[in-house]
């Protein structure tokens, strides 16, 4: 989307969280920006404009100015981590459960990281498991629900290679890499709402649906998300 | 393999034709044996009833008909078999259908009995597996699911005989199931759409075929062709892709979804579990026989009492029964005291029991030492196969055989050829891509040997130190997997992932396995028979033609020179070309002669290993993956095992290696 005017199609406090997120990854490669850097670097797509985006986040007190570098404060930093926090969730989702194209996935992302509110942003945080990293392998910053959880250990949601032998899960959606996985996975009975059972995963991963055992490849089981089940 | 034992057919009988479906592994050809009381595979490896299996059946009133189709999940089919399931349903369109479910996993059965609903085919409901269901406390109220489908639902356990006597009885009463699934109402417009460009002729079954199409069935394809109207296949896509539009998920998703929330509802009503599993034996055994660590103890032990069964026994004690009793001292002086009194020629004599003899080799080796070791073989093989062990070795061996581009359930195919590498090769059409096919095509004719083979092989390497057993072994399983690694990578195509259904550990049936055993013994027999006879006639004609010692030194730079093998052994690569058990039993007729020694033997074995299996195994070849890529194997096939076998015979002579 380099050229094609974000500064013009977006409201403003889009375009101030551009430069927010612009800032934290910049911060998290090792390097500090200048407003001419920024300018011409920023991957909303560099203009003229940007200094004065800049000029506003001094003035609410989110970055300032160091020997003419921009840094974060510390209430900019928190605002810049769950933009960042937004973008990469969206991309697991597009990019890694609906299997979008890299390109389009970080398209999408762009959009949705000003419009999540934080509520929806914990759903799809939950719905994804929690994931650390983004496709690019970069970490995606932790926000309260995924502590909350870490110290009861299971997720919302997890794929069923990530379940431990022994453990049940309710499928809620199936997504295989290959289309036609999808009919035969609803034949045998592994459809959304189905109970799961991880009996092994070594030397292959084998589950129990209903009575019947299947014998799946890791690659699918990655396609399978499932809320897991607590024994009663 | 052609098991088509139909009783006489001639005369079709009035009552319409009894057509038996369902899931894999449930029992169906049990339940075809009981009705028709003739022979029938059953197997729990999914995949192995590709055939299909034909009887009639005299204990139903009119003796109909009885078609045993292979198991399958969906009638809108994801692999060979449930397309074979399929059309045998369209191709019968007056069969009664009499569908045999797993009990405890009702849920799939009722989905199937919804799709059977939708092509308006009457039908009985068997719930077999009544003992297993049992077991794991699972009660299904059959009296209450019979009155919500309007259909006969009879519970059965096939293996005891308990509650197939109600089959005749009820036969009568077959109709429509009651089973009603709520679609979309964009589906269902479609439904409608499609069902009216349909023949008329077809009736109720065009509401389940209107759903096949639209679900995206490629397999229908040429029928739909023939069924619909001048521009209705363009009018069925552009239903489908309204349809995508408009549910933002396929059709087949959508009309899944619906058929199992309609299953889910009726069982709510019918299926009751009331306790836990409770993890019986034979779940124990199934847990072991697939655990990374337990697993390996099961299957060294499996393969040691193979190795007693059909190497030892088979092998050993009925091969020495057979050979020195019946051959030695009955059939052969016999045929040969016929022959000197009723043939006056020679030359002819010889043809019928010289040492090129059509009797005294041909028939001795073939029904003397090859036939004992087949059939214990295929004894053990039905017992893995109906004991539910083999998926469970494709569980094991997965992530080995992904480094030769193939997946657990190529397992099959390669344990088969152990036992015949024909019979495998034609096998290799349940792996679902054509890049599998050709991979274990390959490696079956490089270096899986047959049971026939093993056993002259086990035999000569016994005489050695275990070494050369190692040494064997280590050169043929490294030659595979090299190969299997080369080819998997510079082969295009791609392989399949892997999702396989584990059956339950079951006892097999002994009946059972003594039928399929006879079956496949026979049809081995009619397969190599006549190619034993060819091969004996070959040597026939080169050794009264002088031709052997011409060939033999024309190969000598070959076999002399690069593997360092007396020029004899050249007789046994000519024959070897035919089938390499028989080129095996040349090199052990050498040793025993003590014209080879233990490097030689080693030698000598590691290539007639690598060499393709058998005329019969090119010919199914060829008829399986065409002629270009037959030839193709072979060459590559036979300059390779050459090379490997010049390559060892370097290396143990640099390294000086005695054996």
């Amino acid at each position: 989307m380099s050229e094609a005017g974000f500064l013009e199609s977006r409201s403003p406090g889009a375009a101030r969280e551009e430069v927010l997120e612009e800032l934290w990854t910049a911060h998290e490669g090792g390097t500090r920006l200048t407003v001419e850097a920024l300018a011409q670097t920023i991957h909303a797509g560099p203009g003229e404009g940007w200094g004065q985006v800049a000029q506003e986040l001094v003035e609410r007190g989110l970055v300032r100015l160091a020997d003419g570098e921009l840094v974060l404060t510390q209430t900019g930093e928190r605002e810049a981590r769950e933009v960042v926090r937004r973008h990469r969730l969206a991309e697991v989702l597009f990019h890694e459960v609906l299997d979008l194209p890299m390109d389009d996935s970080e398209a999408e992302a762009c959009r949705l990281e000003h419009v999540l509110t934080p509520g929806a942003t914990a759903a799809v945080c939950s719905f994804l498991g929690h994931p650390p990293l983004c496709p690019h392998g970069r970490p995606i910053p932790p926000g309260d629900c995924c502590s909350a959880l870490s110290r009861r250990v299971s997720s919302l949601i997890c794929r069923l290679a990530d379940l431990v032998p022994g453990e049940k899960g309710r499928v809620v959606l199936v997504a295989p890499h290959h289309r036609e996985r999808l009919d035969q996975l609803a034949d045998l009975g592994v459809i959304p709402g189905a109970v799961l059972t991880l009996r092994q995963r070594k030397p292959s991963l084998v589950v129990e649906v209903d009575h019947t055992l299947l014998a799946l490849e890791d690659e699918i089981a990655q396609g399978i998300y499932l809320r897991p089940l607590v024994e009663t | 393999m052609d098991m088509s034992r139909a009783p006489d057919l001639a005369a079709r009988p009035a009552s319409p034709p009894v057509l038996l479906v369902g899931n894999p592994n449930v029992g169906k050809s049990v339940i075809f044996g009981a009705l028709t009381r003739t022979y029938v595979t059953v197997a729990n490896y999914p995949g192995t009833t590709v055939e299909i299996i034909r009887g009639r059946a005299l204990s139903l009133p009119g003796a109909p008909e009885v078609v045993d189709a292979p198991g399958t999940n969906s009638l809108t089919p994801q692999s060979d078999d449930e397309r074979v399931a399929r059309d045998l349903l369209l191709a019968e369109p007056d069969a009664v259908v009499l569908q045999i479910g797993d009990t405890k996993n009702l849920r799939r059965v009722l989905y199937l009995t919804a799709q059977l609903a939708e092509l308006g085919r009457r039908q009985l409901l068997v719930l077999n597996l009544q003992d297993e269901a049992r077991d794991l406390g699972v009660r299904v109220e059959a009296s209450e699911l019979e009155r919500r489908l309007g259909v006969p639902v009879i519970p059965a356990t096939a293996t005891r005989n308990a509650g197939l006597d109600a089959i005749p009885r009820r036969l009568s009463q077959a109709a429509v199931a009651q089973l009603e699934c709520s679609y979309p109402a964009v589906v269902e417009r479609a439904v409608l759409d499609v069902a009216g460009l349909l023949p008329a002729e077809l009736g109720a079954a065009r509401r389940g075929l209107a759903l096949m199409l639209l679900s995206g069935d490629r397999t229908l394809g040429e029928w739909a062709r023939e069924a619909l109207p001048e521009g209705g296949v363009g009018l069925v896509e552009r239903r489908q892709a309204e349809l995508k539009r408009a549910l933002g998920i396929g059709a087949a998703t959508a009309i899944a979804r619906a058929r199992h929330r309609a299953v889910a509802e009726l069982l709510r009503q019918v299926f009751h579990v009331q306790k836990a599993r409770g993890g019986t034996l034979r779940d124990r055994l199934g847990e072991l026989s697939m655990h990374p660590i337990w697993g390996v103890p099961v299957l060294a032990a499996v393969l040691f009492l193979a190795y007693e069964f059909v190497g030892v026994f088979g092998a050993g004690t009925l091969v020495r029964l057979v050979e020195d009793g019946l051959f030695g001292k009955v059939i052969n002086p016999a045929a040969t005291a016929l022959a000197n009194k009723l043939v006056p020629w020679a030359w002819l004599r010889d043809l019928f029991v010289g040492p090129y003899g059509v009797v005294t080799m041909a028939l001795t080796y073939a029904i003397a030492i090859v036939l004992p070791v087949v059939g214990t073989f295929f004894i053990l093989f039905g017992v893995l196969e109906d004991s539910g062990y083999l998926p469970r070795l494709a569980v094991m061996v997965n992530r080995i055989f992904r480094g030769m581009g193939l997946n657990g359930k190529a397992v099959l195919p390669m344990i088969l050829g152990l036992g015949c590498d024909t019979m495998a090769t034609l096998t290799t059409r349940i792996l679902p891509t054509r890049k599998e096919r050709v991979l274990v095509t390959l490696l079956l004719a490089l270096g899986v040997p047959c049971s026939a083979q093993l056993g002259v092989v086990l035999a000569m390497l016994g005489s050695m130190a275990p070494a050369g057993t190692l040494i064997w072994g280590g050169v043929v399983a490294g030659t595979l997997f090299g190969v299997g690694w080369a080819a998997a990578r510079l082969m295009p195509g791609k392989g399949s992932d892997f999702l396989l259904e584990v059956p339950p550990v079951r006892v097999p049936s002994l009946s059972n396995i003594l039928v399929k055993t006879v079956a496949r013994t026979e049809w081995y027999l009619k397969e190599a028979l006549p190619l034993f006879v060819l091969g004996t006639l070959l040597l026939f004609v080169l050794d009264v033609s002088g031709m052997l010692p011409r060939l033999e030194a024309l190969a000598a730079p070959l076999v002399v020179g690069l593997l360092g093998l007396p020029a004899q052994a050249t007789d046994a690569f000519l024959v070897g070309f035919l089938r390499r058990d028989y080129g095996a039993a040349g090199f052990f007729v050498l040793r025993r002669g003590g014209q080879l020694d233990g490097v030689q033997s080693v030698v000598a074995l590691s290539v007639i290993t690598l060499f393709v299996p058998c005329i019969a195994n090119l010919f199914v070849m060829i008829k399986e993956r065409g002629f270009k890529t037959a030839m193709a194997m072979v060459a590559f096939i036979v300059p390779f095992a050459f090379a490997v076998g010049a390559l060892l015979n370097w290396v143990l002579r640099a390294l000086r290696v005695h054996l």
